[in-house]
């Protein structure tokens, strides 16, 4: 055995005031093996000093243990340290000041739980081996789909920056649902006059390359290197040829309701899908078309002066290769047919149908008419919370409909100066910069708000729309008969939004929208590394929100591409394929598609590993283990710790909220007793049963598992598979006839210091 | 519920935490939420049928409720005006139940032994005396000549057999139930 280097730190006397560091090099240089140094302040340059020049002095010593404060204080002062000399993980850090001195009163206990922590360190630290790094390969080309306002504003991004993007968009036009919007808040802009250039920009750019009526149908491959699969629709017309003058759509005998207007006028079977779409080309509707159905017709290709169209071409699959993906696929508006809110009524419209009236393009020229008869209202009603907030059919809030409704009302006041407007409301929700004044100017028009909701939205026998309404503000019912019913529908995420989570494996909530990697750190990272989410895949948000989102993702996504090829620590799991059974627990137990088939073993892809150690907890055969906690490190630090000092309760945490509510009791002063000793994990995923039971078999006094909450886990799920196993060890313990209360699960955050001193006392107080 | 810290000035009650409990309790036996979810839309009093004709305000019962105000609507008058259409359940967007939180408090209410306020304990007389909440009227036309179903020609209504152990049966179920 070479010898190991211990390192203690006074820390001022934050330490020596409580742990005897003159015992404790007493106790440790008995040991032969160990050359033991102490210093005031060891991440000071002095002591950094100390340590290389020991390595360099020794050069039998390939391995260092530090005892002195957090890891999470110091620990990559120290790596960056001792990887001049050593691989930089031949090292362990022995906490002895949040998890000794600053928690423990009486010197010679302090001193006892310390020397029991360094030997754990010390037992763990043998089994260390040099962890490397690998240099993989990226493909610097990036795919973004979906082209609406987020998708092209992270496109436009990336391309600036030199980035070949492929833009893959659903619809023949590019824009998204921004282009049908009339105005956006809280500037009162006319949206398509926003649109209109970086539609434009995104065609002509020169790294951007448009994919149009195209949907991803597959993806594999790992970050950096993924192969994509699109399948693009035939077009029937010929893009290079199509010069966009509009003959066919004049001459077409075929009229179809325009997806474009939502259905609120006509359209041909072949049209240019609206004004200054991008890219300004005609398609055709392959099933209404009478040419491709019935194989009759054929006016728009006589008419054509171009000679642009082409019946005869057909479906489309081309691969991409690509390093990292982003998804933008949007939102779509909650279908509210069948319920109260009568939406069957031609008079009954959803905000965005009410935004193409608004359009001075639009099907009505801008002006603001009931769909029944083409009249003008006298009174129009807003209904906010349609299908939002809303056990029934959307629980979340969909965000921009006060401000969107505040809008239109505002429009609608200005377009019929003496219509009576009214909105029915829960609350107005103004949080952003400017909406609160936004809302003050709104207030200013002559608009009835009612604090309430209606019940259900009913016709008299002759078709005039009414509802009754409680209006909390004047305590009154109101029975209100409206021209024109306008609803702020629920935003839910699109069909392309759905595909995109089955195809790319992703997470997402119970609201189907996609959920990120972390809602407040994370954002737009998902639990793919290489796959970014931005604007409403990811939930209802607005247009500022949404190109905020895109230009986070475009950022997110530069750096994994930023060159052709990437270094990590390999702190990942292995597998041992001549353990291996594959069974395939691993690959199902795997959060994050980090395990693979390469021809007949099971692989780890070492850049999709996050090192949480989960798989490591389920494997049957032990054939897998994380590099930087294997079964035998971790076997050795219980053992050390155990042999030093019996009595203990040995205290599993989770690298993040585990040991950070142990360091926040440490900073706290918030004494508990000794009898506690700490042993950090990445996650309590990584806890198999034999793991949870080995320091009773060596014995331990009792075992605590220190979870993330559920739900928080940094991991996704590692607390629920720990509890699982807990709740399996308990059973285990009771078989054999020993007191299972000595095993105890506990999810704490990091903040509650407080908590994780209480269970301490009372796990104390119950085996003492 | 911590209730000592607050007080109603108009009447100086307090929040009832116990009450507010027993009624959480009950409403979990029949599988309806805690009403402190409820966050006053007031759709329900929009379309409440006896709100119209007495202005029960369920969204304000449910108000109450929350607050742990429940000897309030345990003394009122108004929650016998709800006519349990449960209209308030059907469409309330947050799961809650207004129409069964008054059927709990109403329970309480005659468990305590106190008689129905007014016009409802002759109802529930009615039922019991005559199977009937009340007798078919004879109404007048505009001759002044007086007109009962038997001169209609509409057939007669049935009534119990018996109906003393109708009556029993009635207030056995009644008391079972409570």
């Amino acid at each position: 055995m070479d010898k190991i280097a211990v390192f203690l730190c006074h820390c001022g006397d934050n330490i020596a005031a409580t742990v005897d560091i003159k015992k404790l090099k007493e106790e440790l240089s008995k040991d032969g093996d160990l050359l033991v140094k102490d210093h005031m302040f060891l991440c000071s340059e002095a002591g950094q000093q100390m340590i290389l020049d020991t390595l360099d002095e020794n050069k039998g010593i390939d391995r260092v243990v530090i005892a002195s404060c957090s890891p999470k204080h110091h620990w990559n002062i120290f790596k960056d340290c001792i990887k001049q000399r050593l691989n930089a993980y031949m090292w362990e850090m022995a906490n002895i000041r949040e998890q000794c001195s600053w928690v423990h009163s009486n010197k010679e206990e302090a001193t006892k739980k310390a020397l029991a922590l360094i030997r754990g360190a010390i037992g763990k630290v043998k089994h260390h081996k040099p962890i490397g790094t690998i240099e993989i390969h990226v493909n610097r080309n990036i795919l973004v789909v979906g082209a609406g306002i987020a998708g092209m504003h992270a496109s436009l991004e990336l391309a600036d920056k030199g980035f070949h993007v492929y833009l893959v968009e659903k619809e023949a036009s590019i824009g998204g649902n921004m282009t049908r919007l009339g105005r956006t808040f809280p500037t009162d802009d006319c949206s398509m006059c926003t649109v209109s250039p970086i539609m434009n920009k995104v065609n002509s750019h020169p790294n951007i390359e448009l994919l149009t009526l195209s949907e991803v149908v597959e993806t594999s491959g790992r970050p950096g290197d993924y192969k994509v699969v699109v399948e693009i629709r035939p077009r029937y017309v010929n893009p290079d040829k199509c010069t966009g003058c509009g003959l066919c759509t004049e001459k077409c005998p075929i009229s179809i309701p325009s997806k474009y207007n939502l259905g609120l006028d006509k359209t041909k079977a072949i049209h240019i899908p609206f004004d200054s779409c991008v890219p300004n080309i005609a398609v055709i509707e392959s099933d209404v078309c009478l040419k491709l159905t019935k194989n009759r017709c054929g006016i728009c290709e006589k008419v054509c002066p171009a000679g642009a169209i082409e019946y005869d071409q057909k479906p489309q699959r081309r691969e991409l290769n690509v390093g990292a993906i982003i998804v933008a696929t949007g939102y779509k508006q909650m279908d509210l047919y069948n319920t109260e809110y009568n939406y069957e009524h031609p008079d009954v419209i959803t905000g965005l149908e009410l935004e193409r009236m608004i359009v001075p393009s639009g099907p009505t020229g801008g002006k603001i008419v009931c769909p029944s008869d083409g009249r003008v209202p006298k009174t129009v009603t807003f209904i906010q919370c349609a299908g939002s907030r809303d056990r029934r059919y959307k629980e979340y809030c969909s965000n921009i409909c006060c401000m969107y409704s505040v809008k239109n009302a505002k429009i609608v006041r200005a377009k019929i100066p003496g219509a009576t407007i009214n909105m029915c409301y829960i609350d107005i929700r103004a949080p952003g910069r400017r909406y609160e004044e936004y809302y003050k100017t709104f207030r200013e028009n002559d608009i009835k708000m009612i604090m309430g909701r209606p019940s259900e939205i009913m016709e008299t026998p002759d078709g005039k729309l009414y509802f009754d309404v409680f209006d909390k503000a004047t305590n009154k019912l109101l029975r209100i008969y409206s021209d024109l019913i306008v609803l702020a529908t629920a935003l839910e995420p699109s069909e392309g939004t759905r595909k995109m989570a089955e195809i790319l494996h992703l997470q997402y909530g119970m609201d189907k929208f996609l959920s990120p990697l972390h809602v407040k750190i994370a954002p737009v990272d998902t639990t793919t590394e290489g796959i970014y989410i931005a604007g409403t895949a990811e939930g209802p948000k607005s247009i500022q929100d949404s190109i905020t989102d895109a230009g986070t993702a475009a950022s997110r996504a530069a750096t994994i591409l930023k060159d052709d090829s990437t270094t990590i620590d390999l702190t990942t799991a292995v597998i041992d394929p001549a353990r291996c059974t594959k069974c395939g627990l691993c690959i199902e137990a795997c959060n994050y598609h980090a395990i693979s088939i390469e021809g007949e073993d099971y692989t780890v892809i070492d850049m999709a590993c996050k090192g949480c150690g989960k798989c490591v907890s389920i494997c049957p055969e032990g054939a897998i283990e994380i590099r930087h906690l294997t079964g035998a490190q971790l076997r050795a630090q219980v053992d050390s710790i155990l042999e030093s000092d019996p009595d203990s309760v040995i205290a599993y945490t989770t690298e993040t909220c585990g040991y950070n509510a142990a360091d926040i009791a440490g900073t706290s002063r918030m004494e508990y007793p000794p009898v506690v000793k700490i042993v950090k994990l990445p996650c309590v995923g990584r806890l198999s049963v034999a793991d949870i039971l080995y320091p009773f078999e060596k014995g331990a006094k009792g075992v605590m598992i220190f979870a993330c909450p559920e739900g928080l886990c940094h991991y996704i799920d590692g607390t629920e598979a720990a509890k699982e196993k807990y709740e399996k060890a308990k059973e285990i313990l009771k078989e054999k006839g020993m007191d299972a209360e000595r095993l105890r699960f506990i999810e704490i955050l990091t903040p509650d210091g407080q908590k994780f001193q209480k269970v301490c006392k009372d796990i104390a107080e119950y085996i003492c | 519920m911590s209730e000592n810290s607050t007080t109603d000035l108009f009447n100086m009650s307090k929040p009832d935490g116990e009450k507010y409990n027993e009624l959480v309790r009950q409403l979990a036996v029949l599988g309806i939420k805690n009403p402190s979810i409820c966050f006053q839309c007031a759709k329900c009093t929009s379309g409440c049928e006896a709100m119209k004709l007495l202005e029960l305000q369920p969204h304000s019962i449910m108000a109450s409720a929350k607050s742990g105000f429940i000897d309030e609507i345990l003394e009122s008058d108004l929650i016998w005006a709800c006519v349990g259409c449960y209209k308030c359940k059907e469409r309330c967007p947050q799961e809650m139940s207004p129409v069964e939180v008054m059927f709990v408090i109403k329970n309480w209410y005659v468990s305590s032994g106190k008689s129905l306020p007014g016009d409802y304990q002759k109802i529930l007389q009615g039922i019991i005396t005559k199977g009937y909440i009340q007798d078919p009227l004879e109404v007048l036309d505009r001759e002044n000549k007086s007109w009962n179903r038997d001169l209609l020609g509409l057939p007669q209504i049935k009534r119990p057999k018996d109906m003393k152990s109708f009556a029993s049966a009635i207030s056995q179920l009644a008391t079972e139930k409570l």
